[in-house]
């Protein structure tokens, strides 16, 4: 029996991937597994054989197994995946992610293992040394998040933890990925919060669209339950219905509490009464994804790779003008022009939009910006939770800077005037400037000082990001000029 | 609150004034200590930050960006900046995007109409807009379908305070704000009308909606608003009455100061009072001439009473009023007493918490709720036994759905009809009618094999234990079950919960589905029972509460209005009647006299042959109307004193003109005994005067007849007689309306001056001593049951849009368009057998009468059962049909249970609102 893994996840199934495992599924004496994506989309789906020999299915993905079966591997693929730092993505594509005894093979639940032989103190202490900050985005410290949380157990009960799987940034598929490809590295990462935290109960909080991802981390709470690995830990898993502000992490308790998705205001902050009223950790899955080799391998370890103040590595969703746009992980440090290297960037890019709505248009020009916590450019620009989207000259800035606002304008929530007002009027005041009313001009820094300091989230402040740095780097375009 | 009264208080800078605040005091708190006047569009100011509307911006020394002070908690020695250049133009950003929502971001200008111009508009001048510099994104949406107040979303800024309002205070959620970005409203599920939506027209979204987008429908200008007590139900809740130039009433507002209400109205008590107004209103005494009521001046018709009244001594009963005030009551009793030499002088309760109040007395010593309000909120769970709590007491339905959403109290609903409350519990008992002491026999078996209950409260606080523990063994969960309908398990579950909700204790409520029958008193034994064998009375967040129907049921019963007591329930000892006799100067009947429903019984023996009847309705109220209006019509002399014509003044011999309650001074005293001041806003309506002078007149004149000299029938204010009542009745000796003025309502107990009234009862000791457990076994459920001839069991109530027999409701444009037919809420698998459909007419009849109504086709009632409420809509009355049969000793009438047959009497047509539109969304709910 032949074994083959065919790395689908949905980016895998859209084009075709089900079908190809049934094309092979038809072949004697062949063990077909659908395993997640490793991040290549651009060639999914990719075969792999028990070695590590890589061919994309193409158009005929007989004739691919064949080029497996004579031990070929495709060149490009592989460099394209050795250029990465995989951390995260290290089993992402080489196991069956409903395998709990693969996945352990390779690693999973060593991490956990050697938590639940520490104090909370101990897990905290190793937090902090190694620099850990929250994926979502913000790159808050993931151990002064913690500590506020159990900091605030008196009066207010035991900790919740709540994994933030909403992801609903456009052109952002980072948390997609891990979950569909490898979503025991968020239920170890989950449980070794739960332990630190002594909480007894987590929530997953999946995008409503993402079907696979809520199946595959479904199934793995429940063979890692079945594999005694749980303990007494609860996990229970919500959905999102939809909105980029789902996002938002009060909005997150909000929507799980069962109220309209808005949210909520600050103070109280969620670690000191969230959920229910509880102490609530909120965390990405690709931060707790960072937690099971933390613990496995050690703080030295995690630091080798990223810089000083950002330690450790990022994925990065890549789409847009490229040849190999996917799902990378690159060191926290590395520079734009570094990671669009490895996915391929063509003649006549003029920039790309970083951190999505809530970000900016970076012009190519300073692509040499190396991307770590907080904002990478004045104008706007900044990590945020991973993605690159690279457009060039057929798709202008300013389309682009319009698509950007009116997403934010549609999705914001509506319970703050500055996002729900503002955000409209940012619409029509900036089609008015590119029809060339310069009168627009004043209307648009009056909307853009407004909503960044009024707004009550982050959606409403952000949602000027693309505006500013689009007015600094990309002026001529805004204004409508040739 | 602002002021430093807790113990830990902080200091904080706001534009270099120091100010000193209060523990938890927010940044806009501090603002308006310091007296600058922040925006807070969004900020009710009862209400919780919402943080929408981003008006309330300001800057704090050390912190990056603008705060909206609403919610951020001031921090000692915090330096709060509210006037720096980007704050102010930042803010001005803000409203100017605001004001745009509004009429193309135009200021409005105070209209005349309105109190003033709204705060928005205030606002914009405030900060010199005249224009906003954004246009045209208003949305034109308006919702008429409301009866009372409209919603222009022309004016609506989507701050939140309706939505807040209908779900934070209310606890009702009707209303939210639905969509994203630019396509956010306001709007009902689904997006109906709001007439359509679950929407009870409490009006607290009105009254919190900073702008026009929420506005009664009819707008007036008040001069000038007076405190006082809503005239509806037992509640007590706190009002403010708007008065125009003219005298006339125009608006009502809530009372966030009123301890009972804490600003908490229904819709009655915010849209219903117009009636005080109405053209119907009784303007002059009447009298019967040549067979017609014509016109008479005051001192024909006192004079003819006076006559009338002396030559029926010896056969004459009174009515008195759960409406009037405790001032009006106090001096009827007197009267009938001292003067008519009789104590056959009753009121409503006797239609209503007769059987409470008797099994209270005979178990506790007194027939008082013994709790507050407050307690069903520090309660664990809140037993609702045969009361429609959304629709009788809508304000302490939404104080249970706060308690229930805010602080988890579990709910245990018991009523055969599937009741709104039951949206907040999954332990909703349907019994069969009638079979109540089964299931709360049942729940005692439970609690008792189970070993749930309270030793140590049974054996300091009670007595006669062990007899009764006897006479609960055979009630075995399975075996109540075959009894009642009450699934087993269900019983056990709502048993333990009751005798041990966790945290708190149980709270007891009951209503009319507990009394109104041949045994009410059986059932409010058991339900006493049940609180003794767990304890659950007498300490914070348990107790028992019969909720009071009317306005001042509990006072009217206070001031001695009851056939069988004086004032303050004191019996006729000898010490007694002496004390009372030298008060009043004069001999009093030591017989307890006839009650309520005996009265018009003995009509036709000729024991009672005249009748003063005040501020009642026996002619709708009593049950099978047809023998009632037999034997009233029988009586030889008739006075009704009312304000309206009605059913009973019809029949009258001389109608006398009562002001309302807006028109005079005195207390009510409410559901949880709380003496409250109710306050003249208008002068009488025409020739209209107090009860409490009227029948003093009267009585000046029978004493002159009669060659007496009583004393204390000079008043001449109510102030007087209050002090006269307080001075002779100890559980209100320590109250004047000068120390209600000062203090706001207090309860009863309050003995002396100084006291400072009882929050609870019962803590140490019952007014008996021992609380005392008596046994009752469950009888035949009804005196009349279903036949072939009669196959369905009738149960009747009220709804929330009317007030009992409908005189005042009727007269309320708005409510009598909420609810203008009589509906007849029938199951689903006997409308099919019967072959009728939804809005289709069905006759009803009983032995006794019939009548013609709607059918409501609803799973809320059981197959087998219908329910109307005895509301008179369209010449239909439920008592045409229910039994004049009576519960032994409270000679209460089973109102709640009697057999009749239903048959479709009309053809097909539409379920439809009053106004024609087609009712469609809301879920199947009778109102």
């Amino acid at each position: 029996m032949e074994r083959v893994l065919v790395r689908a996840g949905s980016m895998g199934r859209a084009v075709g991937a089900l079908d190809v495992i049934d094309a092979l599924n038809a072949l004697p004496e062949t063990e077909v597994v659908e395993a997640g994506s490793d991040g290549a989309a651009w060639l999914a789906p990719v075969l792999a054989d028990v070695d590590g020999h890589l061919q994309p299915a193409g158009d005929d993905p007989v004739a691919a197994l064949e080029r497996l079966r004579v031990g070929q591997s495709q060149p490009e693929l592989d460099a394209y995946l050795k250029s990465q730092s995989r951390r995260l993505l290290d089993r992402a594509g080489r196991i069956d992610p409903t395998s709990l005894t693969e996945s352990q093979a390779e690693g999973a639940y060593e991490g956990l293992a050697a938590v639940l032989q520490m104090t909370s103190e101990q897990v905290l202490a190793t937090l902090g040394q190694s620099g850990l900050g929250g994926r979502g985005g913000a790159f808050f410290p993931v151990q002064l998040k913690w500590q506020a949380a159990i900091d605030a157990v008196p009066g207010n009960g035991q900790p919740l933890l709540v994994v933030n799987a909403e992801e609903g940034e456009p052109g952002v598929f980072n948390n997609r990925v891990l979950m569909e490809s490898d979503p025991h590295r968020l239920v170890e990462g989950l449980a070794i919060a739960c332990h630190a935290l002594a909480a007894e109960r987590a929530y997953v909080y999946i995008n409503g669209q993402a079907q696979l991802s809520a199946a595959r981390v479904e199934q793995a709470i429940a063979s890692a339950r079945e594999g005694k690995l749980l303990g007494d830990l609860e996990i229970e898993i919500r959905r999102g219905a939809g909105g980029y502000v789902c996002g938002e992490e009060t909005v997150i308790l909000e929507s799980i509490e069962g109220n309209r998705a808005v949210p909520r205001l600050r103070p109280p902050y969620p670690t000191e009464r969230g959920l229910f009223g509880r102490p609530t950790v909120i965390n990405n899955v690709e931060t707790l994804c960072n937690l099971p080799d933390l613990f496995r391998f050690g703080v030295d370890w995690f630091r080798e790779l990223g810089t000083d103040d950002a330690p450790g590595t990022k994925l990065i969703s890549l789409s847009g003008a490229l040849e190999r746009p996917g799902l990378i992980e690159v060191p926290m440090g590395t520079s734009i022009s570094e990671i669009l290297a490895i996915s391929g960037i063509g003649g006549g890019v003029q920039g790309a939009v970083v951190g999505g709505p809530s970000g900016g248009l970076l012009p190519a020009s300073k692509f040499d910006i190396e991307i770590g916590a907080g904002s990478l450019d004045p104008g706007g620009a900044a990590l945020g939770s991973g993605g690159i989207v690279v457009f060039d000259e057929r798709f202008p800035a300013a389309d682009v800077l319009a698509v950007e606002v009116m997403y934010n304008a549609r999705e914001s929530c509506g319970k703050c005037t500055p996002c729900r007002e503002g955000g409209e009027r940012l619409v029509t005041a900036l089609q008015r400037l590119r029809d060339g009313d310069p009168s627009a001009r004043a209307d648009i820094d009056e909307l853009v000082t407004v909503m960044k300091a009024a707004s009550l989230c982050g959606l409403g402040q952000m949602a000027v990001s693309p505006v500013t740095s689009a007015l600094q780097d990309f002026a001529r375009e805004v204004e409508g000029q040739p | 609150m602002t002021t430093a009264t807790q113990e830990s208080t902080l200091r904080v800078s706001v534009d270099g004034m120091s100010v000193e605040l209060a523990a938890g005091a927010s940044l806009l708190d501090a603002a308006q200590a310091a007296g600058v006047a922040l925006p807070h569009l969004c900020k009710d100011a009862d209400g919780p930050a919402l943080g929408a509307c981003r008006t309330c911006l300001v800057q704090v020394e050390g912190v990056r960006g603008m705060l909206a002070s609403c919610y951020t908690p001031a921090v000692d020695g915090m330096v709060v900046d509210t006037q720096g250049a980007d704050v102010l133009a930042v803010r001005k950003g803000v409203l100017e995007l605001t004001l745009a929502m509004q009429d193309d971001g135009v200021t409005q200008q105070d209209d005349g109409v309105t109190q003033a111009a709204s705060e928005l508009a205030q606002l914009a001048l405030a900060y010199g807009i005249e224009q906003s510099r954004w246009q045209g994104r208003v949305n034109a949406h308006v919702d008429e379908s409301n009866h009372f107040y409209r919603f222009d979303a022309s004016q609506c800024i989507l701050c939140g305070r309706c939505t807040s309002a209908c779900s934070d205070l209310q606890h009702i959620g009707a209303i939210g704000i639905v969509g994203t970005g630019g396509s956010a409203r306001i709007a009902a599920f689904a997006d109906d009308p709001l007439g359509e939506s679950t929407c009870t027209s409490c009006g607290s979204c009105v009254a919190a909606c900073p702008t026009d987008a929420l506005e009664v429908k009819r707008v007036s200008s008040t001069a000038r608003e007076v405190s006082t007590v809503c005239p509806y139900c037992g509640v007590g809740c706190g009002i403010k009455l708007g008065v125009d130039g003219d005298d006339q009433l125009v608006s009502v507002d809530d009372d966030p100061d009123n301890r009972s209400s804490l600003g908490l109205l229904c819709v009655k008590g915010r849209y219903g009072t117009s009636f005080v107004n109405h053209t119907d209103r009784l303007a002059t005494p009447l009298i019967r001439r040549a067979g017609d009521l014509q016109p008479a001046t005051w001192d024909e018709a006192l004079d003819l009473v006076a006559d009338k009244f002396v030559e029926h001594r010896g056969h004459f009963g009174a009515f008195s009023s759960a409406k009037a005030t405790n001032e009006d009551n106090y001096l009827i009793q007197k009267f009938v007493r001292l003067l008519m030499g009789t104590n056959n002088i009753d009121h409503c309760t006797r239609l209503c918490h007769s059987p409470s109040v008797e099994a209270m007395l005979a178990q506790l010593g007194s027939g008082a709720t013994s709790n507050s309000y407050t307690d069903y909120e520090d309660a664990g769970c809140v037993f609702i036994v045969g009361s429609d709590t959304s629709s009788n007491h809508p304000v302490i339905a939404s104080r249970i759905r706060r308690a229930v959403d805010e602080r988890g109290v579990q709910l245990i609903v018991l009523n055969p009809k599937r009741i709104e409350m039951c949206d907040q519990t999954d332990l909703w008992l349907r019994q069969y009618p009638g079979t109540d002491v089964a299931v709360l026999n049942g729940m005692a078996n439970v609690i008792l094999n189970e070993g749930l209950e309270d030793a140590s409260f049974i054996e300091s606080r009670t007595e006669e234990f062990a007899a009764w523990r006897a006479s609960v063994e055979g009630y075995s969960p399975e075996h109540v079950e075959q009894l009642s309908g009450v699934p087993a398990d269900l019983l056990r579950r709502a048993a333990r919960l009751y005798a041990n909700p966790g945290r708190g204790g149980s709270c007891l409520v009951w209503g009319m589905g507990v009394t109104q029958h041949t045994n009410g008193l059986g059932n409010a034994t058991a339900l006493l029972n049940l609180a003794l064998l767990t304890g659950q009375v007498g300490r914070e967040g348990n107790g028992v509460s019969p909720l009071r129907g009317q306005n001042n049921v509990q006072g009217a019963g206070d001031a001695g209005c009851i056939p069988d007591a004086l004032p303050g329930y004191q019996r006729y000892t000898d010490v007694v009647l002496a004390r009372f006799g030298e008060a009043w100067g004069g001999e009093l009947p030591s017989d307890e006299g006839l009650r309520a429903t005996d009265m018009v019984e003995s009509i036709v023996q000729g024991t009672v042959r005249c009748m003063y009847v005040v501020g009642e309705n026996p002619a709708l109220t009593d049950p099978n109307l047809a023998h009632a209006n037999e034997l009233l019509a029988k009586l030889d002399f008739l006075v009704v004193q009312d304000i309206f014509m009605h059913e009973t003044a019809e029949l009258a011999d001389v109608v006398l003109p009562a002001a309302s309650f807006a028109e005079k001074e005195g207390t009510f005293t409410n559901s949880e005994r709380r003496v409250q001041r109710v306050r003249q806003a208008i002068p009488p309506v025409g020739e209209s005067r107090p009860d409490w002078e009227i029948v003093q007149a009267i009585g000046l004149r029978v004493a002159a007849q009669l060659g007496v000299e009583p004393k204390g029938l000079d008043h001449t204010d109510a102030a007087s007689v209050f002090d006269e009542m307080a001075s002779l009745t100890p559980i209100l000796g320590g109250l004047s309306h000068a120390r209600l003025d000062r203090e706001g309502g207090i309860q009863w107990p309050c003995p002396t001056p100084d006291h400072p009234g009882t929050e609870r009862m019962y803590q140490e000791e019952f007014p008996r001593g021992l609380g005392k457990f008596v046994a009752v076994e469950q009888v035949a459920p009804a005196q009349e049951q279903p036949d072939e001839r009669y196959p369905f069991v009738l149960n009747t109530g009220r709804v929330l849009y009317h007030w009992h027999g409908g005189t005042m409701t009727r007269r309320v444009a708005g409510l009598e368009a909420s609810f203008p037919e009589l509906r007849i809420a029938l199951h689903p698998a006997d409308a099919a057998r019967l072959e009728v459909a939804d809005g289709e007419t069905v006759l009803v009849a009983s032995r006794r009468g019939r009548l013609e109504g709607i059918a409501f086709v609803t799973e809320d009632v059981a197959a087998g059962s219908i329910f109307m409420p005895f509301v008179r809509l369209k010449e239909s009355a439920a008592n045409w049909l229910t039994n004049n049969v009576y519960d032994e000793t409270s000679r209460i009438p089973e109102f709640k249970v009697c057999a009749v047959s239903v048959e479709r009497a009309g053809d097909p047509q539409e379920w439809r609102h009053g106004d024609g539109s087609r009712r469609r969304g809301k879920r199947e709910q009778y109102w």
